[in-house]
Protein backbone atom coordinates (compact mmCIF):
# COMPACT_ATOMS: atom_id res chain seq x y z
CA UNK A 1 0.00 0.00 0.00
CA UNK A 2 1.60 3.20 -1.60
CA UNK A 3 0.62 6.55 0.79
CA UNK A 4 0.93 10.41 0.47
CA UNK A 5 1.49 10.99 4.17
CA UNK A 6 4.94 12.70 3.74
CA UNK A 7 3.82 14.73 1.23
CA UNK A 8 1.02 15.85 2.74
CA UNK A 9 2.31 16.12 6.38
CA UNK A 10 5.42 18.50 4.46
CA UNK A 11 2.81 20.27 3.26
CA UNK A 12 1.53 21.50 6.39
CA UNK A 13 4.95 21.78 7.29
CA UNK A 14 4.49 19.47 10.50
CA UNK A 15 7.20 16.89 12.08
CA UNK A 16 6.29 13.51 11.98
CA UNK A 17 6.10 14.03 16.49
CA UNK A 18 3.37 17.24 15.34
CA UNK A 19 1.56 14.68 13.29
CA UNK A 20 1.55 12.01 15.35
CA UNK A 21 0.27 13.90 18.20
CA UNK A 22 -2.46 14.72 16.49
CA UNK A 23 -3.14 11.24 15.15
CA UNK A 24 -2.97 9.90 18.70
CA UNK A 25 -0.57 7.49 17.82
CA UNK A 26 3.49 7.17 18.17
CA UNK A 27 6.02 8.80 15.78
CA UNK A 28 7.58 5.30 15.40
CA UNK A 29 4.02 4.84 13.78
CA UNK A 30 3.62 8.04 11.81
CA UNK A 31 7.62 6.95 10.27
CA UNK A 32 6.02 3.22 9.86
CA UNK A 33 3.39 4.11 7.67
CA UNK A 34 5.07 6.59 5.81
CA UNK A 35 7.74 4.50 4.96
CA UNK A 36 5.08 1.81 3.57
CA UNK A 37 6.34 -0.73 6.65
CA UNK A 38 3.00 -0.79 8.24
CA UNK A 39 -0.62 -0.46 6.92
CA UNK A 40 -2.64 1.70 9.39
CA UNK A 41 -6.21 -0.15 10.97
CA UNK A 42 -9.38 1.05 9.17
CA UNK A 43 -10.27 3.49 12.04
CA UNK A 44 -6.65 4.96 11.94
CA UNK A 45 -7.23 5.39 8.04
CA UNK A 46 -10.37 7.07 8.97
CA UNK A 47 -8.74 9.56 11.55
CA UNK A 48 -5.77 10.22 8.92
CA UNK A 49 -8.83 11.15 6.29
CA UNK A 50 -10.20 13.28 8.36
CA UNK A 51 -7.52 15.05 9.97
CA UNK A 52 -6.13 16.10 6.33
CA UNK A 53 -10.24 16.29 5.30
CA UNK A 54 -9.53 14.31 2.18
CA UNK A 55 -10.79 10.74 1.47
CA UNK A 56 -9.11 7.78 2.33
CA UNK A 57 -8.26 6.88 -1.54
CA UNK A 58 -6.61 10.37 -2.31
CA UNK A 59 -4.47 9.30 0.34
CA UNK A 60 -3.74 5.70 0.32
CA UNK A 61 -3.35 3.66 -3.00
CA UNK A 62 -3.79 0.40 -3.09
CA UNK A 63 -0.51 -1.46 -4.80
CA UNK A 64 -2.81 -3.94 -7.25
CA UNK B 1 6.75 19.61 21.90
CA UNK B 2 4.23 18.02 23.93
CA UNK B 3 5.33 14.53 24.95
CA UNK B 4 2.07 12.12 25.38
CA UNK B 5 1.55 8.89 27.53
CA UNK B 6 1.39 7.02 24.40
CA UNK B 7 5.00 8.39 22.99
CA UNK B 8 6.47 7.66 26.41
CA UNK B 9 5.20 4.16 26.17
CA UNK B 10 6.56 3.66 22.42
CA UNK B 11 9.61 4.64 23.40
CA UNK B 12 9.41 2.36 26.69
CA UNK B 13 8.86 -0.78 24.53
CA UNK B 14 11.98 0.37 21.99
CA UNK B 15 14.12 0.46 24.55
CA UNK B 16 13.10 -2.35 26.02
CA UNK B 17 13.46 -4.07 22.52
CA UNK B 18 16.69 -3.39 22.14
CA UNK B 19 17.76 -4.25 26.00
CA UNK B 20 16.22 -7.81 25.33
CA UNK B 21 18.16 -7.93 22.24
CA UNK B 22 21.38 -7.17 23.61
CA UNK B 23 20.12 -9.59 26.87
CA UNK B 24 19.51 -12.28 24.16
CA UNK B 25 23.07 -11.74 22.73
CA UNK B 26 24.74 -11.80 25.83
CA UNK B 27 23.20 -15.22 27.28
CA UNK B 28 24.08 -16.66 23.34
CA UNK B 29 28.22 -15.57 23.78
CA UNK B 30 28.08 -16.54 27.42
CA UNK B 31 26.80 -20.39 26.27
CA UNK B 32 28.80 -20.50 24.00
CA UNK B 33 31.85 -19.73 26.13
CA UNK B 34 30.75 -22.05 28.39
CA UNK B 35 30.01 -24.84 25.81
CA UNK B 36 33.70 -24.38 24.00
CA UNK B 37 35.72 -24.30 27.38
CA UNK B 38 33.69 -26.14 29.17
CA UNK B 39 33.90 -23.93 32.17
CA UNK B 40 31.84 -21.25 33.89
CA UNK B 41 34.31 -18.38 35.42
CA UNK B 42 33.02 -15.34 37.51
CA UNK B 43 33.27 -13.13 34.22
CA UNK B 44 30.61 -15.65 32.25
CA UNK B 45 28.31 -15.77 35.45
CA UNK B 46 28.45 -11.72 35.55
CA UNK B 47 27.89 -11.86 31.79
CA UNK B 48 24.88 -14.64 32.52
CA UNK B 49 23.18 -12.41 35.14
CA UNK B 50 23.49 -8.90 32.91
CA UNK B 51 22.03 -10.97 30.28
CA UNK B 52 18.96 -12.12 32.19
CA UNK B 53 18.08 -8.10 33.76
CA UNK B 54 18.30 -7.23 30.49
CA UNK B 55 15.78 -9.74 28.95
CA UNK B 56 13.80 -9.74 31.93
CA UNK B 57 13.37 -5.69 31.42
CA UNK B 58 12.73 -6.30 27.73
CA UNK B 59 10.13 -8.99 28.20
CA UNK B 60 8.14 -6.90 30.83
CA UNK B 61 8.66 -3.93 28.96
CA UNK B 62 7.34 -5.45 26.18
CA UNK B 63 4.47 -6.98 27.59
CA UNK B 64 3.34 -4.01 29.64
CA UNK B 65 3.69 -1.43 26.79
CA UNK B 66 2.30 -3.59 23.63
CA UNK B 67 -0.68 -2.05 23.27
CA UNK B 68 0.80 1.55 22.74
CA UNK B 69 -0.58 2.12 19.68
CA UNK B 70 -1.51 0.01 16.87
CA UNK B 71 2.23 0.00 15.45
CA UNK B 72 3.86 -1.39 18.85
CA UNK B 73 1.07 -3.97 18.68
CA UNK B 74 2.19 -5.38 15.21
CA UNK B 75 5.42 -5.57 16.43
CA UNK B 76 4.15 -7.66 18.99
CA UNK B 77 2.32 -9.61 17.34
CA UNK B 78 5.70 -10.15 14.79
CA UNK B 79 7.55 -10.89 17.28
CA UNK B 80 5.97 -13.79 19.11
CA UNK B 81 4.97 -15.50 15.54
CA UNK B 82 8.48 -15.72 14.88
CA UNK B 83 9.32 -16.49 18.65
CA UNK B 84 6.63 -19.86 18.29
CA UNK B 85 8.28 -20.11 14.84
CA UNK B 86 11.59 -20.11 16.45
CA UNK B 87 10.51 -23.09 19.30
CA UNK B 88 9.25 -25.26 16.95
CA UNK B 89 12.23 -24.90 14.81
CA UNK B 90 14.93 -25.16 17.81
CA UNK B 91 12.94 -27.87 19.65
CA UNK B 92 13.43 -29.93 16.09
CA UNK B 93 16.73 -29.39 14.88
CA UNK B 94 18.79 -28.72 17.98
CA UNK B 95 18.72 -32.43 19.01
CA UNK B 96 20.27 -33.50 16.14
CA UNK B 97 22.95 -30.01 15.70
CA UNK B 98 24.16 -31.45 18.94
CA UNK B 99 24.47 -35.12 18.05
CA UNK B 100 25.86 -33.72 14.74
CA UNK B 101 28.78 -31.96 16.52
CA UNK B 102 29.58 -34.50 18.99
CA UNK B 103 27.86 -34.40 22.29
CA UNK B 104 26.89 -37.67 23.94
CA UNK B 105 22.88 -37.57 23.79
CA UNK B 106 22.65 -37.81 28.08
CA UNK B 107 24.69 -34.55 27.88
CA UNK B 108 22.28 -32.49 25.47
CA UNK B 109 19.64 -32.22 27.67
CA UNK B 110 20.27 -29.02 30.05
CA UNK B 111 22.02 -27.19 27.29
CA UNK B 112 19.35 -27.71 24.87
CA UNK B 113 16.80 -26.09 27.21
CA UNK B 114 18.92 -23.64 27.52
CA UNK B 115 19.71 -22.80 23.99
CA UNK B 116 15.86 -23.08 22.63
CA UNK B 117 15.40 -20.25 25.41
CA UNK B 118 17.90 -18.29 23.86
CA UNK B 119 16.51 -18.51 20.44
CA UNK B 120 13.31 -17.87 21.33
CA UNK B 121 14.22 -14.64 23.01
CA UNK B 122 16.40 -13.84 20.21
CA UNK B 123 14.16 -14.12 17.57
CA UNK B 124 11.07 -12.25 19.49
CA UNK B 125 13.15 -9.67 20.21
CA UNK B 126 15.55 -9.29 16.75
CA UNK B 127 12.02 -9.79 14.75
CA UNK B 128 10.53 -6.37 16.86
CA UNK B 129 13.93 -4.68 16.41
CA UNK B 130 14.03 -5.42 12.60
CA UNK B 131 11.16 -4.09 11.75
CA UNK B 132 11.50 -1.20 14.27
CA UNK B 133 14.03 -0.45 11.61
CA UNK B 134 11.97 -0.84 8.75
CA UNK B 135 11.91 -4.45 7.81
CA UNK B 136 8.44 -6.16 7.48
CA UNK B 137 7.18 -9.52 8.43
Amino acid sequence: MKNRLKVLRAERDWSQAELALRLDVSRQAVNAIETGKHDPSLPLAFRIARLFDMPIEEIFRDDN
Amino acid sequence: MEVTARQTAADRFARGVNAGLAGSLALAASALAEQVTGDLPMWNVAIKVIGLVLISYGLVTAINDRRSDEFTLSLWHSGTTLALVAFAFAAVFLPAVAVGLGVPRSDIGAARLEWEAIAVCFAFFATMRWRMRGGSA
